[in-house]
């Protein structure tokens, strides 16, 4: 991100109050349900459970408070009683630790350790420490109840996020928020991602909760009760469902709604980004030297995109420091700097892009976006630190054409998969919008797999391999050989390659062709060796499927509770030659099959004889990207089904070695 | 637990303060490590990186304090070297940093010299530690690329409990010159003792001041090796010992470092009452010396809960048995030191042995307080005999000793952990302390039985129930992951493992038995049916007859330079019967397989029985390390096992 501060509010007028002399607490008293219960039917198969929680944040007294009463099911669930809490050192302190355990018999142990503040980090002036305790004689069935306070300085304040869901159930929680008080003399200062300060005069909050559940605001600020909170899920190949926990977060705000603040920030970053991509004098003169007068619009975006990659793109490679940057008298302002000094990073060279497509006298917009991999875009969430990375959005002939010169190597008019069907803000000619980027097809991701292979009499193997990868498969090795030298990404295909191919078969990779060109697919070559399938004394069994012989059945788990996220829609085809010696003849093949799922997979196998060579054939077509919870049994099916056939053998029989019918001149030596 | 604050807390970001200008010129100590010419051997081609020096100094004074002087220069040869060129050093409130430099030059030569405030400090973290008091100071520093050099330098106070420092002269990237110093007050006395190198004889420069010296080094590179020992246990080191007064050697030495440690922990054990008493009642009544420390040791593994607090001396130091017993908590020292306290109170003797679960760092020959764990070693009664004492070692002065992990919640009293085992250790008993080489425990005391029972279908359906019991140190690692797996990550981890035996299936139903039942063999069983696992091929039906389970080891075929090390001694053994489907006859089946390798013996048979395909198999591993030179052999045994399990059998349609 070309920006990423945090948001920040500070009391402007120094306020006097003080950290209050809290009334002790009294704790809860567990009832006999709670003490007995050895597993939660609600839960269950959690290892702990909250019983309660609650958090309250006082903005006018400076302090959040949190008390938790967790019951512990499991020995896994002894974790919990390791509490650590991390908080920024400067104007903030962890105060009031209490704590005890209450046995499944009732009886109490206190706490009466000494938390421990811990360093996590300290950079120049800032310093995060973390607060750390453990609760005493925890066991199985215990109750945990521990409780202490977040206290910061007068002229801070710190609105809650609440994050309604945990990582395990919560039968009960409370949180409430009594605000800083903004009327009178008193107000607050914002300063927001793009460092604009400004007066907060609302209080505003994003919510996402289950249906019977809401904020509501009284005279003595925000309430929320919640009930029976599912964990927060944790599955294989699950989208960033972080994303849509439940959650309440509250912001000192000088918008009056989220509309106004994604206008108003999308304005202030549109401005950043048009300032940085000016399409200069200088950056007019080298477009006019890459482009000719008859040149259309696709073949200037060719040769600029084309001129853009070839940087060096300091997000694959090594951030150089200010020192360095200084000591070569570089300097970075606009997107005139990063041209002269021929590197910079994502951001930096996604912006150059774009001054330099205005600088041919198209019309382009930047788009900044979340990246999918890792969360989803929350309007509601008002915070520009969703905000990842920045592509460009080029109007050529009067279609708009969407580009990701900040991801090295990207292939011209695509996007990397992170940066497809997720969402963003992006410029408009009136302003700035929220929009969603498009997606990528499964021939945007083809993967053609070749293997020429010679089998011995004697059962050994060696043969070629050539795989020519397009879209995001080639966009990883490529970044790969970005990040390392050549010589580890052969290391590192080879080592991918080799878990899937027949046991006994050894994989080397000879050779890439277009690590550094991505307009072309990337090829690379690779020679095997070994011994392959197995024997009896009458016959020889190979592996059906060549590329999948090794690979396990991707989907083990019979139940799914969240969609499944495959990242993109892909294409793999294979080809495989297998030449026979002539002691064996084949005795059978695996059935031509097909296996569709409608609109969104397909399977095809094909086996042929052709003299002493078969000839094999597999295609997988996944034709989306994301498949929901309910579709899971069918996607399951189809690659459990995929999986049996590619572990159909090809059936040889094995005879003796046919006598050589022509004489044969031997040598004797001299 | 990592419980997040409620929201991260506002402050306002301060950009950093633009550097003030300074001279960049790296001292001369680098510019002439930089300017020695480096030819790096064939065997080194891939090196990432390469120290052009490493060079301490250890400075005892009078009264001794120490004061260690670290140097290290290292160049960046491949992209991937860079996080080899990450300056950092360690300390805490007995390493007390007293200096941190930074330099470094650009491919393109320019030099740099790092400001204070460009560095930053971060806590460490350790496995299990809730808190310790050890930080780092760390730098990135610019140029750090490709053909850039990397400089820096610390001084830090040497802990005043320790009298030995180690000199790791051997890394995981070559070293072209490496350098040990050690000043010590005159009449004091210093000892080296070498690990995996000869002894070298240092130079006294000058009164009291010896110099070791090593050039090219050759690197430690364990990546992509197949059952390798640890980095630690291979590469070569030296620890200095230093103190004024004499320093014994060899089992005088170790008796020394134990002797010390006992002057540390034994105080840790006293005037705790609860503990004593909840002790004698543990015990009970019961005069059998293993039922009494069974229950202790019981007691240490299901109620006393792993959380590590370390503070200066306290990674050497347990807590007092009182405190541990009192929180219920504490690290393996502590837990060990508690053992201690609790048997005591029973008339039991135990101590502490000083260990490392990287089997083969700690050597017999290089005396050092230096490891990673500390268990404990308790004292049999003479003549006292126990089936179920299987880790018993003798000490030189007769005693025997049962060596017991109370760290390891999994495995019980009586065995040791297989990461324990072959290694050697500290055996803490005052003057008589010595290394103990730990326990191996014999082959046929480790088990793995898997045997099942299937039905085949015609159109390839296999049908069955498998029981997997396993006995023996090995299931410790299964029981630990079932305890903390709920019902649904024990059943996603049983059909996670059977992905790897079949393509298409669905377990029926799985049920685990004794998993924290220690005394108790633990079982596993479970009814899985595999659509299309008999494949069709014209009339004929082709069946795995090893139908779960593996037994076979990932190797590869680069030339083996580092000793082979194994897990477990061990016994694994297969039992499966197949019912083929009616109208089908047994063609072929594989060969017998029949392998004695001396370390290993495999034997495998299938057999038709009726309308039954019999799998057989056992295969016994009985040395825990081989030599490089035996890798040949060992690939040989692994491709037959690999073989005959994708053997297949042949089922024929009748006419």
């Amino acid at each position: 991100m070309l920006t990423a501060l945090r948001r920040s509010v500070c009391v402007s007028f120094l306020l006097f109050a003080s950290f209050p002399a809290l009334a002790a607490p009294t704790w809860t008293q567990p009832t006999p349900e709670e003490l007995k219960m050895t597993a939660d039917p609600a839960a269950p198969n959690a290892p702990a459970v909250y019983l309660f929680r609650e958090e309250t944040v006082d903005d006018k007294l400076h302090f959040h408070s949190l008390y938790a009463r967790i019951k512990v099911l499991t020995e896994k669930g002894k974790d919990y009683a390791d509490v650590e809490i991390p908080y920024e050192a400067h104007g903030f302190t962890i105060r009031n630790v209490e704590g005890r355990t209450i046995h499944s018999d009732g009886t109490i142990v206190p706490f009466t350790g000494r938390p421990m503040d811990k360093l996590l980090m300290k950079s120049g002036d800032r310093k995060v420490m973390e607060k750390v305790f453990s609760m005493p004689d925890v066991q199985v069935g215990s109750i945990i109840e521990y409780r202490y306070v977040l206290a910061y300085d007068d002229n801070l304040l710190s609105s809650p996020e609440w994050y309604v869901q945990q990582p395990i159930y919560v039968h009960k929680a409370h949180y409430h928020f009594i605000p800083f008080d903004m009327s009178g003399s008193r107000y607050v200062t914002t300063r927001d991602s793009q460092g604009h300060e400004d007066v907060a005069s609302r209080l505003l909050y994003f919510q996402h909760l289950p249906h019977d559940a809401k904020v509501t605001e009284g005279f003595n600020g925000f309430d929320l009760a919640v009930d029976d909170i599912e964990a927060l899920p944790d599955e294989p190949f699950m989208p960033p469902m972080h994303s849509l926990s439940y959650r309440v977060l509250f912001y000192y705000s000088p918008f009056t709604d989220g509309v106004q603040y994604w206008k108003t920030e999308g304005k202030y970053w549109s401005k950043n980004v048009d300032h940085f991509a000016t399409p200069s004098d200088k950056l007019k003169s080298a477009v006019s030297q890459m482009v000719a007068p008859g040149d259309t619009d696709e073949q200037k975006l060719q040769k600029i995109y084309a001129a853009v990659m070839k940087l060096e793109n300091t997000s694959f490679t090594r951030t150089h420091t200010a020192e360095e940057n200084k000591a070569e008298g570089l300097r970075v302002k606009t997107a005139d700097d990063i041209w002269e000094q021929k590197r910079g990073y994502d951001d930096q060279i996604a912006r150059l892009f774009l001054a330099m497509v205005r600088a041919a006298g198209m019309k382009a917009y930047a788009m900044a976006v979340t990246n999918r991999d890792e969360s989803l875009f929350n309007a509601g969430y008002l915070s520009w630190r969703q905000m990842d990375d920045e592509i460009v959005i080029v109007n050529a002939g009067g279609k708009e054409e969407y580009f990701d010169p900040g991801q090295r190597y990207c292939e011209f008019g695509k996007l990397s998969w992170k940066h497809t069907e997720t969402a963003g803000i992006r410029q408009t000619d009136n302003g700035t919008e929220i929009t969603t980027t498009p997606g990528l097809s499964y021939k945007d991701n083809a993967t053609r797999r070749y293997a020429d292979i010679q089998l011995d009499p004697d059962g050994k193997v060696h043969g070629d391999i050539r795989i020519l990868f397009a879209g995001a498969q080639a966009l990883r090795w490529r970044h790969a050989a970005l990040r390392n030298d050549e010589e580890e990404v052969k290391k590192d295909f080879e080592d991918e390659l080799q878990r899937v191919v027949p046991p006994g078969i050894t994989v080397k990779t000879d050779h890439f062709v277009g690590l550094n060109d991505y307009t072309t697919a990337l090829m690379v070559m690779a020679n095997i060796s070994g011994t392959m399938g197995t024997a009896t004394g009458k016959r020889v069994f190979l592996p059906g499927s060549f590329f999948e012989a090794g690979e396990k059945p991707r989907f083990p788990e019979t139940t799914r509770e969240t969609p499944i996220d495959l990242n993109y829609a892909s294409d793999v085809a294979d080809q495989v030659t297998i030449k026979l010696p002539a002691n064996m003849t084949v005795e059978s093949t695996p059935q031509d099959t097909d296996i569709p799922v409608q609109q969104l997979a397909d399977y095809v196998e094909k086996c042929r004889i052709a003299g002493n060579s078969i000839n094999y054939g597999r295609a997988m077509l996944i034709g989306t990207d994301l498949f929901y919870a309910k579709e899971y049994t069918t996607l399951r099916d189809f690659y459990q089904k995929a999986s049996a056939h590619d572990q159909e053998p090809l059936v040889l029989k094995v005879g003796p070695m046919p006598v050589a019918t022509t004489a044969t001149t031997s040598v004797k030596p001299q | 637990m990592k419980y997040p604050a409620f929201a991260l807390p506002i402050v306002l970001l301060l950009p950093f303060a633009a550097a003030h200008a300074a001279p960049d010129h790296v001292p001369d100590w680098v510019q002439q490590a930089v300017d020695n010419p480096v030819t790096l051997p064939r065997a080194e081609k891939n090196a990432k990186a390469v120290y052009l020096l490493e060079d301490t100094l250890l400075t005892v004074g009078p009264d001794g304090h120490a004061v260690t002087r670290y140097r290290a220069v290292v160049k960046i040869l491949r992209p991937q070297g860079r996080e080899y060129a990450l300056p950092g050093v360690s300390y805490s409130k007995d390493e007390k940093l007293l200096s941190f430099h930074v330099w470094s030059i650009g491919s393109d030569g320019h030099q740099y010299t790092m400001k204070d405030k460009e560095y930053r400090d971060v806590g460490e973290e350790g496995y299990g530690i809730l808190y310790n008091d050890e930080r780092a100071r760390v730098a990135s520093p610019p140029g750090a690329d490709l053909g850039g050099i990397v400089a820096w330098e610390s001084e830090s106070q040497f802990p005043g409990y320790l009298n030995e420092d180690m000199w790791e002269f051997q890394y995981l990237i070559p070293k072209v010159h490496s350098v040990y110093e050690i000043d010590v007050p005159q009449g004091w006395h210093q000892r080296a003792v070498w690990f995996h190198h000869a002894a070298v004889q240092p130079a006294e420069i000058a009164p009291g001041h010896f110099r070791w010296e090593m050039r090219d080094v050759p690197s430690i590179d364990v990546s992509d090796v197949p059952l390798v020992p640890s980095p630690r246990a291979l590469a070569g080191r030296m620890s200095v010992h230093f103190s004024a007064s004499p320093i014994p050697e060899g089992d005088a030495l170790w008796a020394s470092i134990g002797n010390w440690y006992e002057g540390l922990a034994s105080p840790r054990t006293e005037g705790a009452t609860d503990v004593a008493a909840s002790a004698r009642s543990l015990a009970g009544d019961s005069q059998d010396f293993m039922a009494r420390i069974a229950k202790v040791a019981d007691y240490m593994q299901q109620k006393i809960r792993y959380v590590g607090i370390e503070i200066g001396v306290g990674n050497l130091q347990p807590h007092s048995a009182e405190d541990v017993f009192k929180n219920q908590y504490g690290d393996c020292k502590d837990k060990a030191t508690l053992l201690v306290s609790m048997l005591d109170a029973v008339g039991i003797r135990a101590t502490w042995v000083l260990v490392d679960t990287r089997r083969g760092f700690v050597d017999p020959g290089t005396p050092s307080m230096y490891g990673n764990h500390a268990i404990a070693a308790i004292e049999i009664p003479k003549g006292y005999d126990n089936p179920r004492l299987e880790a018993v070692v003798t000490a030189k002065t007769g005693k025997r000793y049962l060596i017991f992990d109370p760290t390891n919640a999994y495995v019980p009293i009586g065995q040791l952990p297989v990461y324990l085992q072959g290694g050697y250790g500290t055996l803490v008993a005052g003057p008589d302390s010595q290394v103990i080489e730990l326990p191996v425990l014999k082959p046929d005391l480790d088990v793995t039985d898997r045997s099942a029972k299937f039905e085949l279908a015609a159109d390839g359906t296999l049908k069955g129930d498998v029981t997997v019991v396993r006995s023996g140190p090995s299931s410790g690692g299964l029981r630990h992951r079932l305890t903390e797996s709920s019902d649904k990550e024990r059943t996603e981890s049983l059909e996670g493992s059977l992905r790897n035996d079949f393509s298409t299936f669905t377990l029926n139903s799985e049920d685990f038995k004794n998993i924290r039942n220690l005394d108790q063999q633990l079982v596993t069983q479970y009814d899985v049916t595999a659509p299309a696992y008999a494949k069709t091929a014209g009339s004929l039906l082709l069946v795995r007859p090893r139908v779960i389970g593996s037994d076979a080891e990932g190797l590869n075929d680069e030339e083996r330079v580092y000793p082979i090390s194994f897990e477990s001694l061990g016994t694994w053994r297969d039992s499966f019967d197949v019912k083929i489907p009616s109208g089908y006859a047994v063609d072929e089946v594989p060969d017998p397989v029949s392998v004695d390798m001396g370390f290993a013996t495999y034997r495998s048979e299938v057999k038709a029985e009726g309308d039954t395909l019999h799998y057989s198999r056992e295969y016994v591993l009985k040395k825990l390390a081989l030599n490089a030179d035996q890798y040949a052999q060992l690939k040989s045994l692994e491709g037959k096992i690999t073989t005959d399990e994708n053997s297949t059998a042949v089922l024929k349609k009748r006419e």
